[in-house]
């Protein structure tokens, strides 16, 4: 045998042989470096680093291995016949390889033209909210991000570079892996967990590509897919905490607001009722919102599997979040999974598929709004008390429970106590009140990818969302709304049960084909043109059955079916859209850069004579940091000039809007009194013409990178026209229709600046500490309405009419009232002050004192003006990011400066005075000429006065800095988590909104009753859902 | 395919360039044309209708409440931006749009051409009278004669000159009587135009020009003819048990249910106090809007007309337990509506007794008084006194002997009385050229400090229209 062995041939000198190499790779501080990518050269065989850095790999004796990982320079090594080859990694601070994604396409961050701001999974993933919009808060620069309402389940609020669109909506387009989805809701179903990186499309260079929807920014979601190394990785976090109300409004306590009470009275020449005059039985103390606020919960899991080949890859998913609110009895589940897949079937030919299967469960209240018809999410039967509002209104001496276990209240009915009518019991509406939606959502999409050509890539996309949502409501015959203000426990009504199930279906599909060509010209010209080709259709069909009022039989079913009769409607719509775009991408010498796009959309929204619409878009920049002259300075490693110009739409005006339909005009003929008999008449003129709302933005900017990109600035400015506004305009009624008809009409601008810096300001040794801040200005101006003087106006709450208004030169909705100048602090004072005339009133010493601002000497309705803009004059984010060693901390601080918020809490305490409690600055309030109290809050009296009238007295200042999010992570040490057996393992805690530092007296300075809605109506807060704060608890393990 | 791919209808409705492709769409059409009747005569939801402009700034009526804009048309301080006024113009306008989108669309459906033009004659008529209504109200009009299919054709549209307007008239209407029918075939066609409105329409046309000879001439076989006869007891003309009676010539049409084709008038001119004395008066507990209330002067016109004028007891009442200061109401739309503003009356346009009372002044300006003037006149006068219709009674027919101007002044004061709050007075006052001196002299006997001049007698074009379309001017005395 040895012989034989011998005689076996010897493989000769430079013949390839495959030989086993081992080694270790190190980072710069000598530890190893786990998920470095080792490939020999010049093949696809390669394999990555484990936990502690170690690999092995076959390959011929005389190759050459490189070693890759991202953030760290390539490092090559011969292997000249070794089988042992150690290699150490220097970062590389300079990482301008990472890839941004652009829409049909990703760009090399260095080779952007176009402002898009880019957002990695690592700076979200644990962050402990539902969606990922609540994760972005603070971190973007040019993107408003607010979270108006802490109700669980309700995303934030985007919106990028001011509000451009006065009817047609301000919500930018979101798309994930690709799909261009419906409704943004299904943005924000996305578990966070899954989510690789989000880019926020801001110019209309960047958004061009997606035409006649890019008008409003474009948020591109990718999820993450598999790797090719052979290896199955699991991963599995799990943090669960609690919720609190991250603040409690200040209210009269029981004695404060007796003495307001009995003041209002006093002053008001009104006998007070004997239970409330001094020396009565003693009242209750209710804390109302102790009695609606609880500890809410929650808790998140995800697991998930991600590996793969070189021939198929996969992300599989599966998560659960649920939340319970705090108010009482509000929460959010949802169970969500993905499974991504990547095959390459051929050499030439790729297949993706992607499912996401998600289901959830929201169960909503009526919270905030008008107290006797509080505003539900979603929309709901009207009446029901809004439980926030109530409770920030009911006086504490109504206790919650009677002694018969009846819910207290204060009934109007014959008692005379409150002007409001009947305030209701918020509790009896947390415990009796149902609504809950389930919704299923499936989004699948499946793309060929086949390379055609060296470069070349023929790419074919189809994907469907399907989207149910049921709803089911129930008003139980023994809960008191407005129409049957006595039930109660005791006393079921039945016709106050209103039961109703709601179905509504959506389908949405996109079927997309596109050409990529990607070519080096020599060496210095690289190009990268795209064509293609979309069709996406759109249908949504819903209906709502409910019985009958009054015809309910039985208390006990909570159904529409307990009802004598149904009675049901239906609704319908649908859109599609076809489309043709392209792009060229160039760059010479990687220093001068071009990109240019197009794209033509064909809408069924848009008028027959209009029905296409095209959208250029052009982008420049030069690097010239990669100038030779530059390139000496050995500090400077990045300076790119930059500077776009593009037109974009927004083509949200409505299905059918241009359409003219038969409506009934029905007469009556015959003998006798005559019967109905049908007419039909059109409802108005086609409006061949009517089309999408247009954006023209400019933006310039530059990115400056010092010391290896150690500083990173990043500045842009913008200015962002929004015309052909989607408004109602009078026409001439000889037409015979109605007076007005849409139009593309009228104008908004937007100017901004952003700032985004980011220093890595230590980095070597075991400390580290990166921050990242963003500034953010944006100033938005009306420039022209439908016709002249027009105003366009919206009441901020029940009662304030026309307080915010849209009006050509100042920003959209700004807030319209009197300004306040003080308080009218004596007789002399109300005789020597410009006399009211708004109204008959005699103006009494004591009350609001409103600034004669036209200066003739009166005052009313002419001296009322802009007293306010919810719009900040800038916000900002801070993140701080601390490491050392195993341990990381994470601070994320967001802020907003000069925002105006109007707290229509007040209204129902200024309107009932002493009825109604209020907050507690109200013990300020002037009381006699030698006790003025703070000058600003007038006195309580129940005569009439101009108390009523909205000043500028209830808009506060919304500034606040928040401590918006704090993580404290430790990842175990390799060795312990590799001696159980798991790759990676961590543990973290996260404070979600910690503190606000705020002068606003609400619960939330961002809060908006009319949340994510079309019309501008911002800054608004009446009973609005706190925000939370949560604190939770997690673990992070990877095996 | 493209094309087809993003040409979307609703299928919820019918689009409208589906529409007018068949009889039935044409039939549903006329249907529409008349159901714009209700805005022009008043509908709730909609227009307040005719009565605004022509009782309530008559010595007839007033109206309580400041609120709603109306007592401008009773102060004579009507400003251009009055509601009322550009919802009067838009129900105009939707009107004859209506009606010429009839003439323009039933040309290409198969069609009988009996049925196309009898259709024809219904919009012809309803355009006629609509004009009538705005020329009246505005003299000089936008003349609109065809579909318009486009927003920016309605700007080429200026104020015509009333002549012309009247020229217009006079076609449709000559058209309409050659092609309605004297009556229609089956029991759910009453209340559709007939030859015999489109003749008293034309008859009260010429009557409005002066073109005297040529309305007595028109109105005639009216006024001798058997087609429509004065109902016997005054109360019935109204009665909404006895609606389409053989007096009524022509009406708008309303009924009660719920169907969104209720008359309002019961609830706006009902007495705005408690409900108990609604209840009491009109069987429904609706607080009435008393936007039309009736005037103490024509209360005294009546006192002064004798005890025993019948029409008095019909025409007002003082609601129950309310003092006498508080007003009355006219008795004419009492109903019990099946909700507010759901009730059954109908708003008579053209009745027989407006027939011969019309034909008497046509006579009498034209030749003076004669016999078939006067009997005309005392059919009406007889049954206001509860006498036969056709029985000649010395006590109360006129004189042969009457001169021409103690028969126009009788006209005037029959007019007035015999066809209160149904929408004449005020364009009877100025037709005569009296309203200036009635109204002027009516204001001094109530010590009123309003007084009214030429051009008060033309109301103002809504300034939204003028903004609007700049080439439409404003009345005189108007801004």
């Amino acid at each position: 045998p040895t012989l034989a062995l011998a005689a076996a041939p010897a493989p000769a000198r430079g013949v390839k042989a495959d030989i086993t190499i081992t080694g270790r790779v190190l980072d710069e501080k000598g530890a190893g470096l786990p998920g470095v990518n080792v490939i020999v050269k010049g093949t696809t065989n390669g394999t990555q680093t484990d936990v502690e850095g170690r690999y092995t790999i076959k390959a011929p004796d005389n190759a050459t291995l490189v070693f890759t990982f991202v953030g760290y320079l390539s490092e090559e090594a011969s292997v000249n016949g070794r089988t042992s080859i150690n290699a150490t990694l220097a970062p590389d601070s300079k990482a301008l390889e990472e890839v941004v994604v652009v829409g049909y396409g990703v760009q090399e961050k260095k080779l952007l033209a176009t402002s898009i701001s880019s957002i990695s999974a690592k700076q979200v993933e644990l962050i402990p909210v539902s969606s990922p919009s609540e994760a972005l808060v603070g971190l973007v620069a040019g993107a408003q991000i607010t979270e108006p309402s802490g109700e669980p389940g309700q995303g934030a609020v985007i919106r990028v570079r001011g509000l451009g669109s006065i009817s047609a909506g301000n919500s930018p387009l979101y798309v994930v892996d690709g799909y261009p989805l419906n409704s943004a809701d299904s943005y924000n179903q996305i578990p966070p967990g899954d989510i690789q990186s989000i880019q926020i499309l801001k110019d209309a260079a960047a958004c061009a590509i997606y035409g006649s929807r890019g008008g409003n920014g474009i948020v591109i979601v990718t999820t993450k897919r598999g790797r090719n190394d052979g290896k199955t990785r699991f991963n599995f976090t799990a943090n669960a905490g609690v919720v609190q109300v991250a603040k409690k409004v200040d209210l009269m306590d029981r004695e404060q607001y007796l003495d307001y009470l009995r003041e209002s009275f006093r002053n008001g020449n009104r006998a007070l009722p004997a239970q409330l005059a001094p020396g009565a039985p003693e009242l209750p103390n209710t804390d109302w919102q102790n009695e609606i606020f609880g500890t809410g919960t929650q808790q998140q899991y995800q697991l998930s599997a991600m590996g793969g080949t070189n021939s198929s890859r996969f992300y599989i998913s599966g998560s659960y979040f649920n939340q319970k609110g705090v108010v009482k009895n509000t929460g959010f589940d949802r169970f969500a999974l993905r499974a991504n897949y990547d095959a390459q079937l051929s050499p030439k030919l790729k297949l993706g598929l992607s499912l996401a299967p998600n289901f959830s469960r929201t169960d909503v209240k009526p919270i905030s709004g008008s107290y006797n018809g509080g505003n539900i999410s979603g929309g709901g039967p009207g009446g029901e008390t809004a439980i926030v509002t109530a409770a920030l209104i009911l006086p504490p001496v109504i206790p919650v429970y009677l002694a018969n276990g009846d819910y207290g209240a204060i009934r109007n009915s014959g008692s005379g106590v409150t002007t409001p009518g009947d305030l209701l019991n918020p509790v009896a509406t947390i415990d009796l009140y149902k609504d809950r939606t389930s919704s299923v959502r499936g989004l699948g999409s499946a793309f060929l990818d086949f390379e055609i050509l060296k470069g070349l890539n023929l790419r074919t996309n189809f994907g469907a969302e399907l989207i149910n949502n049921r709803r089911a409501i129930y008003v139980p015959a023994t809960l008191s709304t407005v129409n049957n203000a006595s039930a109660n426990l005791s006393n079921p009504i039945l016709n106050n049960i209103d039961a109703r199930q709601v179905n509504n279906t959506n389908l949405n599909w996109v079927w997309e084909n596109t050409a990529t060509y990607n070519r080096k010209l020599g060496a210095d010209h690289d190009v990268t043109l795209l064509a293609g080709y979309s069709a996406q259709y759109n249908q949504n069909e819903g209906s709502t059955v409910l019985g009958q009022t009054g015809t309910y039989t039985t208390p006990d079913i909570e159904y529409a079916t307990a009802a004598g009769q149904l009675f049901g409607q239906t609704n319908y719509s649908a859109n599609s859209l076809v489309s043709l775009f392209g792009r060229v991408d160039y760059s010479f010498k990687e220093r001068y850069i071009l990109t240019a796009a197009l794209r033509t959309d064909g809408s069924s929204r848009f008028g027959p004579d209009n029905r296409y619409a095209t959208f250029p878009s052009v982008a420049l920049a030069w690097r010239a940091g990669e100038e030779t002259f530059i390139k000496g300075i050995p500090a400077i490693s990045e300076l790119k000039f930059r500077a776009s110009y593009g037109v974009t739409g927004n083509n949200n005006i409505g299905d059918y809007n241009y359409q003219s339909y038969q409506t009934a005009a029905n007469y009556v003929f015959g003998n006798g009194n005559g019967v109905r008999n049908y007419g039909f008449a059109p409802n108005g003129l086609a409006l061949r013409n009517l089309g999408w709302e247009t954006n023209t933005q400019f933006d310039a900017g530059f990115d400056f990178g010092l010391f290896r990109d150690r500083i990173y600035l990043t500045v842009a400015a913008y200015q962002r026209n929004t015309t052909d506004l989607l408004l109602n305009r009078n026409i001439p009624a000889i037409l015979g229709y109605s007076s007005r008809a849409l139009a593309n009409v009228g104008e908004v601008r937007n100017r901004g600046l952003e700032f985004q810096l980011n220093t890595a300001n230590i980095v070597n040794g075991p400390f580290t500490w990166n921050t990242a801040l963003n500034v953010s200005m944006n100033r938005n101006q009306v420039i022209a309405l439908a016709g002249a003087n027009e105003q366009i106006t919206f009441d901020a709450v029940f009662g304030y009419t026309s307080s915010i208004r849209v009006v050509p030169g100042q920003p959209l909705g700004v807030f319209y009232g009197y300004q306040q100048e003080g308080i009218y602090r004596d007789k002399a004072d109300v005789d020597g002050s410009p006399k009211w005339t708004g109204s008959t009133l005699a103006v009494q010493p004591g009350d609001f004192k409103f600034k004669d601002v036209n200066g003739d000497g009166q005052i009313n309705s002419l001296d009322i003006g802009v007293i306010g803009n919810p719009f900040p004059d800038f916000t900002y984010g801070l993140q701080n990011t601390f490491g050392y060693k195993d341990l990381s901390l994470a601070i994320t601080l967001q802020g907003s400066q000069g925002n105006d918020v109007l707290y229509a809490g007040d209204r129902y305490t200024f309107n009932a005075p002493g009825q109604t409690n209020g907050r507690v600055q109200l013990v300020d309030r002037w009381r006699s000429p030698d006790n003025p109290g703070d000058g600003k809050t007038p006195f309580a009296t129940t005569a009439t006065s101009l108390r009523t009238q909205f000043n500028s007295y209830f808009i506060q200042d919304g500034s606040f800095l928040r401590i918006r999010n704090v993580t404290l992570r430790y990842n175990l040490p390799v060795g312990w988590a590799k001696k159980a057996g798991l790759q990676t393992a961590g543990i973290y805690t996260s404070v979600q909104n910690l503190y606000t530092f705020t002068k606003y007296v609400g619960y939330n300075p961002e809060a908006n009753n009319y949340g994510n809605t079309t019309n501008p109506t911002y800054g608004v807060d009446q009973g609005s859902y706190p925000m939370n704060r949560t604190v939770t608890l997690g673990l992070q393990v990877g095996f | 395919c493209q094309k087809d791919f993003i040409e979307l209808n609703d299928p919820t409705r019918v689009p409208t360039t589906e529409s007018y492709k068949d009889s039935l769409s044409i039939l549903t059409g006329v249907t529409a044309a008349y159901s714009s009747l209700q805005d022009l005569y008043g509908r709730a939801g909609g227009s307040r209708g005719w009565f605004i402009f022509a009782e309530i700034p008559s010595d007839n009526s007033y109206t309580v409440t400041s609120g709603e804009r109306l007592n401008e048309f009773n102060d004579f301080t009507l400003f251009s931006d009055n509601q009322h006024i550009q919802s009067y113009w838009l129900s105009t306008y939707r009107t004859i749009a209506r009606c010429n989108l009839i003439l323009s669309r039933a040309g290409a459906v198969k069609l009988t051409d009996a049925t196309r033009n009898r259709y024809y004659g219904e919009v012809r008529f309803l355009r006629a009278l609509t004009y009538f209504n705005a020329v009246r109200i505005w003299g000089d009009i936008p003349l609109v004669t065809q579909e318009l299919q486009a927003i920016q054709d309605a700007y080429a549209f200026g104020r015509r000159p009333v002549a012309e307007v009247y020229a217009q008239i006079e076609q449709d209407l000559d058209f309409a009587e050659k092609n309605l029918p004297v009556t229609y075939t089956g029991t759910t066609n009453l209340g559709r135009a007939t030859k015999g409105a489109a003749t008293a329409l034309f008859g009260k046309v010429l009557l409005t020009q002066k073109k005297y000879q040529a309305a007595a001439d028109k109105l005639q076989p009216l006024a001798t003819g058997t087609t429509y006869a004065l109902q016997a007891t005054y109360a019935n003309i109204f009665a909404t048990t006895n609606e389409m009676n053989s007096e009524i010539i022509f009406a708008a049409r309303y009924t009660k249910g719920t169907l969104g084709l209720g008359s309002a008038f019961t609830t706006w001119f009902m007495p705005a106090y408690g409900t108990t004395q609604s209840t009491a008066l009109l069987g429904a507990a609706f607080t009435g809007q008393q936007f039309n209330t009736v005037d103490n002067d024509l209360i005294a016109a009546f006192t002064a007309s004798g005890a025993s004028d019948v029409r008095a007891a019909t025409s007002y009442v003082l609601p129950t337990g309310s003092a006498a200061t508080l007003g009355y109401y006219t008795r004419k739309y009492i109903d019990t509506p099946t909700a507010a503003t759901d009730a059954e009356n109908d708003w008579i346009v053209l009745r027989q007794a407006d027939v011969l009372l019309m034909y008497a002044e046509a006579v009498n300006e034209a030749t003076g008084p004669n016999a078939a003037a006067l009997a005309a006149i005392n059919q009406v006068i007889r049954r206001s006194r509860g006498l036969p219709v056709a029985t000649a009674n010395a006590t109360v027919d006129l004189p042969a002997t009457i001169s021409q101007t103690a028969l126009r002044d009788r006209i005037e004061l029959e007019r007035r009385l015999e066809l209160n709050f149904e929408g004449h007075r005020w364009f009877d006052l100025v037709r005569t050229d009296r309203a200036i001196p009635v109204m002027n002299a009516f204001f001094a006997r109530y010590n009123s400090a309003v007084r009214i001049d030429p051009n008060d007698l033309l109301f103002p074009l809504p300034v939204q229209e003028i903004q609007t379309n700049p080439i439409l001017t404003q009345n005189p005395g108007y801004n």
